[in-house]
Order: structure tokens, then C-alpha cells, then sequence
């Protein structure tokens, strides 16, 4: 019988309780990992990164974004070099400059992609003049001007009433998002980090300089917690009575796949000047796919406004033809609808405060794009915590290599059949749309991936044209067989989005696959 | 590392890429027929197709007989095996790339033995096709656990025998939806609802409305869906009326989108083998050749969804296609 003791006794306990495992607080777990902490993250979904970090585009980009963010503050009404010296710049500026290295040690896909900027009349083509004057000011962003010709030499298939744009070459890094949480998430707990998925807060106590996190897992005990909790840090933050002064607001805005038929079409990231909150833009992804914008960011009421409307669809492909004529409705694979969230105690800066009254309860939310300067927030917050009397020092044996699951559709036949000859796994496809392998599946499950989204995000498994259709018994039987899991326990994302109904218990008689054999036989 | 030349499986007179009615029924025929050397390729670890996963009514037109699904494959898949086809099951073509030299195309293939090339004179694409999934349906609402195509509910309830849902939500309007809607009360899920949208045919309709009476589930005709429910997992849909713009609600917790086939051209896109714009099939001609010398296609790559026995008969027409071509 459990006693009282077993109850309090907490699951886990570490200096620092990170709770939220998106891309800030994966971040933050890293850096502290560097600097000789164990913290404990916690997080309500099944895998980290599910929250704002999966719906980021995995756009990073510290010079053209903060110029079209002063356009739209001088459209506004605001002044447009308010921020040229502000906090949030300087974050992003150094988060980005940490980016590569970080991408190259993490062995995370990616990219350096150009942008386009096009204007198709004379209002746009003014905003666009007007852009490349405030660009001036901005000392880490090359904007140049391409006429007609250079812009068509360019990009061949975009809008023919194009008529100039702004280039951006090779400013931003493109990789894919999840990719790059679930590499730092790996690092982190490869050097100490602990990670708790399908953890919800339940309770938050404070008293003696130690926090007790109670959850659906246990009773977790802290000396500080950080609360990445993203969408729900207001709820986190009334748990831990921590007196905010803040409220959140949240947007939704929506993605679209496009087929990998596409591959080529357009190489850089084209989009038209900003206008009101209308986001149209186009972008290459790094598998071949391209990913489109076509809609308002729209305020909503709902943290958990996920669902993609019909407007939003007949939006999307009145966008995608604006920006480039030879796209289809049909070449939607599929669609993604985001919510961002903003604080209302900073709009316009990462809101990084430990609560008035608990100095070692510390809020973390970022103003969006909250990729760009992650690598930065995280050392603020390490910062700070050791201002609140944290000794950090550095983490003796830091590895800071972590090596990639193995792509077989990117490899040369040799490493093909290298791979092959140690597990002959990576010779039998899955993903047929997408070239996937069960060896790349069993290595994704043996990292970690818990759900066939899991799975489907760290492989691409099931992410192409047919999205499951032939893979997805397949997905399921594997996740099944390595988890050593009933298949009815095998679940989309996390417990509650199970593939197969429970049996009804009026009806005990399995429907095995030897009875539909011996059935079928009947049948003349 | 063993030496590149290991890697290359001996060059053939034709290789078939499908072991699914259409690409079966051309090896049988080019084996009775020819002394071709012919080598069948097929990504799953059986041979058979969709059919394997089917129940109903199998082989009318071809083998003049009613089959079950499973029989209709096991009795091809026999026949194939006593001749001298090489049958490469758990073998994916990775890529094909025409006019490779010397009259041959090469094939890229990938099995758990490892990388091959391998040449052949022709080639035969029979890589079939699948249902547009729910994503790309542009069907508004939530991404929850429990959507599936006729194929994958199919291939999930004969591999595992489980069971997909306790109550489901069926659309379309084609055969197919009902053929979804028999291995559904097969396996005891609910039917909860067939929805027929309008691009059907009369005949399914009317059949589907039988069937709808005769097992007590509703037909609903003329409705628009407006929206998947569920976070999780499906808990319903919400339709709206073409007519009265009324709306409503069914509920369920599994949704199959059946049919709007589409075809399987993966291996196809990469190449210069041209394609129709529009269904991005591959154009064939007369001969059922594509637009590259010696590269024939056949059976539901081509065209429109067709029963599988229409593609076994392809299928045999193809083969003594390719038998002239490179006789000539």
C-alpha cells in the first residue's frame, strides 16, 4: 500500500523545472545542461516541440524580418526605428549569428534561403522603395533591388505581373521545425537534461525556496521553475500564484503543403509587401514540398482554434495563384492551422520577468518569431537564474555532437548499402511517397518518437502525397511491435487519439485475422 | 565494400513495376506466351494488390469465376510462381531512368538484400493508384486520429484484424464506398452515417440506399462537410445542406473518405516520361506505350479507377504490346 510518504515523495527533482518543451524551453534546457545543470522539462503533449514550435514555418532570419516588421510599424502609425536599438533586435541578432554553428553540431538539416520581395503595381512598388530606405538602418541585412529581367532570371515561374521586388540573398536558414527542437531536446537529455512527455500541471506550491509541481506523473521538486508553457503560460503562471500583470492574446494563421511534384518550381522564400495582416508567401521546404501562406492573422479567443476553415482553403488558392500561376488546388497535401500567442506585458519584446513576488519563478514568452533568437533567450534566462543564486559552472564532458537518423532518400548508394549490410531494415521502404525506411522508423522510436507523429515528423514517413494511406498499418505495427504495445495502444499524439476503438465489452469475440481467413473461405 | 559491378542483377527483356492485377496478369501472359525474360518487382512482401485486402467479387471478367479478394490474389500470385517470372517481392523501384544506353532502361531498386540497378529492355509501370486522402480533399476542421481511405481501413483490418472504430462516417459515392461500408460491418464498426456527394454514378447510389435499408444506417444525399470535430480523436462531422444551407451534426469516430482515385505516379514525376496535366497519369498510346520508346503503362495508372478484373484484362493486352515491340 502506498503511505503518505510515497505520495509526497517526488518523482524526479532537479535545481531547475522547465515547463514546456517547445523550442524556448528545449533551448533553455541546453544551455543549462552546458553549464552543469540537470533540469527537468515537462511537457502536456506526447512530444516535444507540439505547441507554437510546430507550427513555426522554421523560417530564421535576423535581417529582412525586423525591416518588414518597421514597414508595417510606419503603416501602423508607429515610429518605424523604435526598435533599431531595442532588446528584442539584439536577441535576435544574436540568436541567429549562434544558429549555424548550433545546426552543424546538432546535425540538423538545412538551408540559406533567399527572399523576394514583389511589388506588381505602383503602390507596392513604393512600399518597396520605402522598405530599402528603412533597410539602411538596419546594419545586418543587404537588400538589393532587382528590376523586371533579374527578377524573372531569378525565379522563372512566379507571377508574370511582377514587375520588380527586393532581394534578400541568402538571409534566412531554413530547416524544418520540429527537426531542429527534437535535435536540441536529444543533445539536452544525451547531457543530462530529463524529459517528461504527457506531464500536465496540476498544482504548483512554493514554500521553503522549493517549488512542488504536482502533475498527472507525480510530484516534481524544483529550487526554480521556468515557464515556456507558450499558449497556456498564463495558466501556469495563476497555478504558481504568481501575481501576473499580463494576459495573453492569440492569432491563428494557417500552412499548406504543396506536393513534392513541385520540387523546383520556385527557389526562394516570394512573398508580395506587407499589407494589413494579410501573410502570402511561398517558400521552397527542405523536402522537396513547397509551403504556402495565403491568409489574415486573425485574433482568436481559443488557445486551441486549430481547425482549418473552408475560407481559409479558398484563400489559400486564391494566394497560390497570385504568387505563382502554375499551382493547383490539387497540389495540397495538406494543411496546418497555427495559434501564436502574444503577451500584452511587452507587445513588442520577449517578455523574460521572473513573477513579483517569487523571484525563482521565471516567464518566459517570446515575441514572435520565436525560433530566430531561442539560442539567445536561453542564455538571458541562464542569466538570471544565476543572479537568483544558481552556481552554474560548465559541463565537464558537454557533447555537443549529436548525430542525425540516418536519411536514406539523401544517401549515395554506398552508405545505402553500408547502412543495409548492419541492418538490413534500412532495405525495406515504408514511406514509399517519401523513400522511408523501417531501420530510420525503429532508430526514430528508439529516440524517443512514442506516437506515428513522432515518428512521421523526425523521418517524414506518411508526410508525402498520400499521407498514410498505404504506410499507415505500417507505422502503427512497428510502433507496436518496439514499444511492446497493443495496437489499440498505438495513438496519432498521445493518449486519446488511439487508431483503433477499444473493443466494445458486449461484443468479446475478437475479430482475428484467422477468423477472417477461415470467413472468407466460406464464400464461394 | 564489394565491387560496383556485384551490385547490377543481370539485364532483362522486361521489367514490371506492380505485382497488382494489371502487372500479374501481364507476366502470366508474357511467360505463356514468350520466351521474354521478365522480372516483377513489388514493394510489398506478397504479391496481389489492392484485391488482397478486398472481399467481394473478384475475377468475373478474367478468370470468368467469382473469387473472394484474397483468393483472387493467392490464385494469380500461384499461377505466377510456376513460371519462370522472377518475382522480387519486398523490392521497391526507387527510381527508373529511360534510355540509360544501348537500347536498355535502368531501374534502381532497394530490397533488405540491399541496392541493385538493374536493365531491361522495356519496362512496364502497373504502380496502380489510391484515394485522394482526407488532406488533400481540402475538408475543413480539426486533424484528430481516426480518418482514413478505404485502402488504409482495408489493409489495417487484414493485417491486424482490429478493430478501426466503434461508429463510422462514410463518403463517397462510388462502388468503393460500399465495398468500405461491408468490410466495416465485417469487422463490427457501426455504420453511423453513409454521406454520397453528387459526383457519383446512379447505380451505387441506388445500391448504397439498399444497402442503407437493409442494415439501418442513413443515407445522406446533397450534403457538404463543413467541418471534421475532434482534437483527438474523430467525434463527428458537421455538414451543411446544398440546397437548404441547413447544417447539421453526425456523430462518429471514424471517418473514411473513400474513392477519387488517384493515380501512383511517384516513379513517374522524376522523369521525362510526359503525363497528363490534369490526373498526371502517364499519355499512352495504342499501344499502351508512354512517351519514352519501350515504356508501357497499364492498369489503374492509367485512366480512371476501374475494377480490378478491367485492369487484369489491360493487363494481358499490354503484355502482347510489349511482346511485338521488341520482337520489331
Amino acid at each position: 500500500m502506498k503511505t503518505r510518504a510515497d505520495i509526497l515523495k517526488p518523482v524526479a527533482e532537479s535545481e531547475v523545472l522547465i515547463i514546456g518543451a517547445g523550442v524556448i524551453g528545449v533551448s533553455i534546457a541546453h544551455e543549462l545542461t552546458k553549464r552543469g545543470i540537470k533540469p527537468l522539462v515537462i511537457d502536456r503533449e506526447a512530444d516535444v516541440g507540439m505547441g507554437i514550435s510546430k507550427s513555426s514555418g522554421g523560417f530564421v532570419n535576423a535581417g529582412l524580418m525586423p525591416v518588414i516588421d518597421a514597414l508595417v510599424k510606419e503603416m501602423t502609425g508607429g515610429d518605424p526605428l523604435a526598435e533599431i536599438d531595442s532588446d528584442r533586435l539584439r536577441s535576435m541578432q544574436e540568436g541567429y549569428a549562434a544558429f549555424d554553428p548550433q545546426l552543424h553540431d546538432l546535425a540538423v538539416a538545412h538551408r540559406h534561403l533567399d527572399s523576394l520581395i514583389l511589388a506588381r503595381n505602383e503602390q507596392e512598388l513604393a512600399t518597396l522603395r520605402r522598405l530599402m530606405q528603412l533597410a539602411e538602418h538596419f546594419p545586418s541585412v543587404a537588400l538589393q533591388w532587382l528590376e523586371k529581367d533579374a527578377l524573372f532570371r531569378r525565379e522563372p515561374n512566379i507571377t508574370p505581373s511582377a514587375v520588380a521586388g527586393v532581394y534578400d540573398p541568402a538571409g534566412t536558414i531554413l530547416v524544418f521545425s520540429h527537426d531542429y527542437v527534437v535535435a536540441v531536446a536529444e543533445n539536452a537529455r544525451a547531457n543530462g537534461a530529463e524529459f517528461w512527455m504527457e506531464t500536465r500541471c496540476r498544482a504548483i506550491d512554493h514554500y521553503d525556496g522549493v517549488y512542488r509541481v504536482t502533475t498527472n506523473r507525480g510530484t516534481f521538486r524544483a529550487r526554480f521553475v521556468i515557464n515556456c508553457a507558450g499558449k497556456y503560460a498564463d495558466r501556469i503562471a495563476d497555478m504558481a500564484g504568481a501575481g501576473r500583470d499580463w494576459t495573453l492574446s492569440y492569432f491563428r494563421t494557417q500552412a499548406f503543403i504543396l506536393d513534392r511534384r513541385l520540387n523546383g518550381l520556385i527557389d526562394s522564400f516570394i512573398t508580395f509587401p506587407p499589407a494589413g495582416m494579410m501573410v502570402q508567401a511561398l517558400s521552397p521546404l527542405l523536402g522537396g514540398n513547397l509551403l504556402l501562406y495565403g491568409s489574415s492573422i486573425e485574433p482568436v479567443s481559443d488557445p486551441e482554434a486549430v481547425e482549418t476553415l473552408e475560407a481559409d482553403y479558398q484563400s489559400a488558392i486564391e494566394t497560390m495563384q497570385q504568387l505563382a500561376p502554375a499551382l493547383r488546388a490539387a497540389d495540397i497535401i495538406t494543411a496546418y492551422t497555427g495559434v501564436r500567442v502574444y503577451c500584452s506585458a511587452n507587445p513588442d519584446d520577449h517578455t523574460i520577468t521572473a513573477a513579483p513576488n517569487q523571484p525563482c519563478f521565471i516567464n518566459v514568452i517570446p515575441r514572435m518569431p520565436g525560433f530566430t533568437p531561442a539560442i539567445s533567450i536561453a542564455g538571458r534566462v541562464a542569466a538570471m537564474l544565476e543572479e537568483q543564486g544558481l552556481t552554474l559552472g560548465t559541463h565537464r564532458d558537454f557533447d555537443s555532437k549529436r548525430i542525425a537518423i540516418p536519411r536514406f532518400r539523401e544517401l549515395d548508394e554506398a552508405t545505402r548499402n553500408a547502412l543495409i549490410a548492419v541492418d538490413s531494415r534500412y532495405g525495406k521502404v515504408i514511406c514509399r511517397c517519401e523513400t522511408v525506411t523501417e531501420g530510420e522508423v525503429v532508430e526514430a522510436i528508439r529516440r524517443g518518437a512514442d506516437t506515428v507523429q513522432g515518428v512521421m515528423f523526425r523521418t517524414r514517413a506518411g508526410m508525402g502525397r498520400c499521407q498514410r494511406n498505404f504506410c499507415g498499418s505500417q507505422l502503427m505495427a512497428v510502433l507496436s511491435r518496439r514499444k511492446k504495445i497493443a495496437l489499440n495502444q498505438v495513438t496519432f499524439k498521445g493518449s486519446g487519439s488511439e487508431f483503433l476503438a477499444r473493443r466494445p465489452t458486449k461484443n468479446p469475440t475478437p475479430v482475428s485475422p484467422k477468423l477472417l481467413e477461415d470467413d472468407t473461405k466460406k464464400k464461394p | 565494400m564489394m565491387p560496383e559491378q556485384s551490385l547490377r542483377l543481370r539485364p532483362v527483356d522486361v521489367a514490371v513495376v506492380g505485382g497488382g492485377p494489371a502487372g500479374l496478369s501481364a507476366c502470366l501472359e508474357l511467360a505463356g506466351s514468350s520466351s521474354l525474360t521478365v522480372s516483377l518487382f513489388e514493394a510489398a512482401d506478397e504479391l496481389g494488390g489492392i484485391p488482397r485486402s478486398c472481399r467481394l467479387f473478384f475475377g468475373m471478367r478474367d478468370l470468368k469465376r467469382i473469387h473472394t479478394g484474397k483468393g483472387y490474389a493467392d490464385l494469380l500470385n500461384c499461377r505466377l510462381r510456376a513460371t519462370s517470372v522472377a518475382v522480387h517481392t519486398d523490392t521497391t523501384v526507387l527510381g527508373i531512368e529511360p534510355d540509360a544506353g544501348e537500347g536498355f532502361h535502368r531501374l534502381r531498386i532497394v530490397s533488405p538484400k540491399g541496392c541493385r540497378t538493374v536493365e531491361s529492355r522495356a519496362i512496364l509501370l502497373a504502380t496502380g493508384c489510391f484515394e485522394r486522402p482526407r488532406e488533400n480533399r481540402c475538408l475543413p476542421g480539426t486533424r484528430p486520429a481516426g480518418i482514413q481511405t478505404t485502402g488504409s481501413l482495408q489493409e489495417m483490418v487484414r493485417l491486424q484484424g482490429v478493430l478501426p472504430g466503434k461508429r463510422a462516417l462514410v463518403v463517397g459515392s462510388e462502388y468503393i464506398a460500399l465495398s468500405c461500408v461491408l468490410t466495416l460491418l465485417k469487422a463490427g464498426v457501426a455504420i453511423g452515417a453513409l454521406i454520397v456527394n453528387d459526383a457519383g454514378t446512379g447505380l451505387p447510389k441506388l445500391l448504397a440506399r439498399g444497402l442503407g435499408t437493409l442494415y439501418r444506417f442513413p443515407v445522406l444525399k446533397n450534403q457538404r462537410i463543413t467541418s471534421v470535430l475532434g482534437r483527438r480523436r474523430v467525434e463527428g462531422l458537421e455538414l451543411a445542406d446544398r440546397v437548404s444551407g441547413e447544417s447539421r451534426r453526425v456523430d462518429g469516430d471514424l471517418l473514411v473518405v473513400t474513392g477519387e482515385f488517384r493515380p501512383y505516379t511517384i516513379l513517374i514525376d522524376p522523369t521525362t516520361i510526359r503525363q497528363d496535366p490534369v490526373t498526371l497519369s502517364p499519355i499512352i498510346d495504342e499501344q499502351m506505350m508512354t512517351s519514352v520508346p519501350n515504356i508501357f503503362a497499364a492498369g489503374n495508372l492509367v485512366g480512371q479507377a476501374r475494377m480490378h478484373d478491367l485492369c487484369a484484362l489491360e493487363g494481358r493486352r499490354v503484355a502482347k504490346h510489349i511482346r511485338q515491340a521488341l520482337k520489331g
